[in-house]
C-alpha cells in the first residue's frame, strides 16, 4: 500500500536508474499516465517510470509540485489570500526559469511529459520549438533541431515558389 | 563530438502539434526544413490529431449570390463584400452576350464542393459556361472557360498534381480534364481521362443522360445520377459502387471527417 503521511496519500515513483522519489497523490496525478494507474489500482506498490532517468523525473515531479492546483479542501486558505491572476502571473515567471535549460534537457522533458501525458509541461516544452519555427530561418530551424536538410536545391525552390505567401 | 540531440518523429509530432492554426504559414515552413518533417505535417493521423488539438476550423468565407465575405481569424472581423462586377472581364463578356440575347441571368454558385489551389478557391456556377476563381490574397473574382464541352452539370477536384480538375459527362463518356497552368503561357484545359458509362455502369441508359452531380475531395471520386441509380466512381482504381436508388439528385456533397478519406456518407 501506499504510505500516508498527514493525511494525504503518497505514491512512490522509481526511476529506471533505482532512485525512488516519495510524492503526494495529488502531485504525481498531474500526470494523466500516472493517474490512470492509480485509478485502475496499478500502484499499490512502486510505479516504475520507464525510459526517464532520474534527472529528468526529479524535475518533473518539481514541475508537478508547482503545479497541483491549491484549490480544494487543503488549498482553499491559499486561493482566498492571493489573487488567482496574480498567482497565474507567478506560475508563468516560475515556468519561464523552469524551462532555462539546455537543449538535451529539454527534449528529455518533452519525451518525459509525452510519455507521462502531462499537458501543461507539454506545451510549455514544445513551444521554445515552435518558437524557433516562429521567428528564425530555415537555415536557423535547421541547425537549432539539428535538423538535415534533404532537398533537392531544386525540391526546395519548387516547394517555396508554389507557397510563396508562406515564406514571406 | 557527441551527437547532437534529436527529437524523435512521434515527439516532434507532438511539438509541430502545437504550431499555431492561425499561422498556417508555420506549417509550411515547418513542412520545408527537411522531408521527415513533410511526412509528419502530410500524415493523415497527424493532420487529424491537429484538428482534434485546436478544435474546428474557423470559417473563412461566406459566398452568397456572387459577393463574398470573408472572415479573419486574426482581427475576428469579417471582411466588406467582395462582388463580381464589370471589372472581371469574364463576367463583363457574359453580361454583353446575355444581353446581346436579350436573355440576362445572374449566374449563380451551385452548392458543390469548391476547389482550393493555392490562394484561389474555385467554384461551379450554375447554367454558365464559367468557373468562378476567388483570389485570397487579392480580395477579388475572376472568372474563367471551361473545358469544351456541352452544357452538362460538371464538378469540380483537385488533381494529384495539384491542378483544378474538371469532370463532367460529354458524349455518353465520363471525360476529366486538368488545368496545365504555365507561367509563361495561357492556362490549358488537357483532356487527361475518358471513361465509357456503358463500361463501368452496364445497365446505364444513355438516353436519360446521366450527370455528374458532385466529386468528394481528396480522394478521387465522382458521383453520377442515372436512371439506374446513383454511383460513385472511384478514379484511381476505376471501381464502381452504387450508393442510392434512382432519384432527383441536384448536389451530393459527401461529407467527410476532417481528412479521414476511408469514410465517406453522403448528404443530399
Amino acid at each position: 500500500m501506499a504510505t500516508r503521511e498527514a493525511g494525504k496519500k503518497m505514491i512512490m515513483l522509481k526511476s529506471p536508474d533505482g532512485m525512488e522519489f516519495e510524492v503526494e497523490e495529488a502531485v504525481a496525478m498531474e500526470s494523466q499516465t500516472i493517474r490512470k494507474m492509480i485509478e485502475d489500482d496499478c500502484a499499490d506498490t512502486a510505479i516504475l517510470i520507464p525510459n526517464i532517468n532520474s534527472k529528468i523525473l526529479s524535475r518533473v515531479i518539481e514541475y508537478c509540485n508547482k503545479h497541483v492546483p491549491t484549490t480544494g479542501a487543503t488549498g482553499a486558505a491559499a486561493s482566498d489570500t492571493v489573487a488567482p491572476a496574480a498567482l497565474a502571473e507567478d506560475l508563468k515567471i516560475w515556468d519561464a526559469e523552469f524551462i532555462k535549460v539546455n537543449r538535451a534537457t529539454r527534449f528529455n522533458l518533452i519525451q518525459a511529459a509525452s510519455y507521462l501525458n502531462i499537458k501543461g509541461l507539454l506545451d510549455l516544452t514544445s513551444q521554445t520549438t515552435i518558437d524557433t519555427i516562429s521567428d528564425n530561418s530555415l537555415e536557423e530551424i535547421r541547425s537549432f533541431l539539428s535538423t538535415k536538410n534533404d532537398y533537392l536545391p531544386e525540391e526546395e525552390q519548387t516547394i517555396r515558389r508554389e507557397n510563396q505567401w508562406a515564406f514571406q | 563530438m557527441a551527437t547532437r540531440p534529436e527529437l524523435m518523429d512521434d515527439l516532434l509530432g507532438e511539438v509541430l502539434l502545437r504550431l499555431p492554426p492561425d499561422e498556417p504559414e508555420h506549417l509550411f515552413r515547418a513542412a520545408i526544413v527537411c522531408k521527415s518533417w513533410l511526412r509528419i505535417v502530410c500524415d493523415p493521423a497527424f493532420r487529424r490529431r491537429y484538428r482534434a488539438f485546436h478544435g474546428a476550423p474557423p470559417l473563412l468565407g461566406l459566398l452568397h449570390l456572387l459577393q463574398a465575405n470573408v472572415y479573419s481569424s486574426v482581427t475576428g472581423a469579417w471582411s466588406a463584400p467582395v462582388c463580381l462586377d464589370d471589372g472581371c472581364e469574364g463576367y463583363a463578356q457574359l453580361k454583353r452576350d446575355d444581353i446581346a440575347k436579350n436573355f440576362y441571368h445572374l449566374p449563380y454558385v451551385m452548392p458543390r464542393r469548391v476547389a482550393v489551389i493555392g490562394d484561389a478557391v474555385y467554384f461551379t456556377l450554375r447554367s454558365v459556361d464559367k468557373i468562378l476563381k476567388y483570389n485570397l490574397p487579392n480580395k477579388c473574382f475572376s472568372m474563367i472557360s471551361q473545358p469544351p464541352h456541352d452544357l452538362a452539370p460538371m464538378a469540380l477536384m483537385v488533381m494529384e498534381d495539384s491542378s483544378l480538375g474538371f469532370a463532367c459527362i460529354n458524349n455518353s463518356s465520363l471525360c476529366l480534364w486538368s488545368r496545365k497552368v504555365d507561367p509563361e503561357a495561357a492556362a490549358e484545359w488537357v483532356q487527361c481521362r475518358v471513361i465509357e458509362l456503358e463500361k463501368i455502369i452496364p445497365d446505364v441508359d444513355l438516353d436519360w443522360e446521366p450527370f455528374v452531380v458532385g466529386s468528394a475531395e481528396g480522394v478521387g471520386v465522382i458521383f453520377i445520377s442515372t436512371d439506374a441509380g446513383l454511383f460513385a466512381t472511384e478514379l484511381k482504381s476505376g471501381r464502381v459502387r452504387k450508393v442510392d436508388e434512382p432519384g432527383e439528385y441536384f448536389s451530393v456533397l459527401p461529407y467527410m471527417s476532417f481528412y479521414t478519406p476511408a469514410s465517406v456518407c453522403l448528404l443530399n
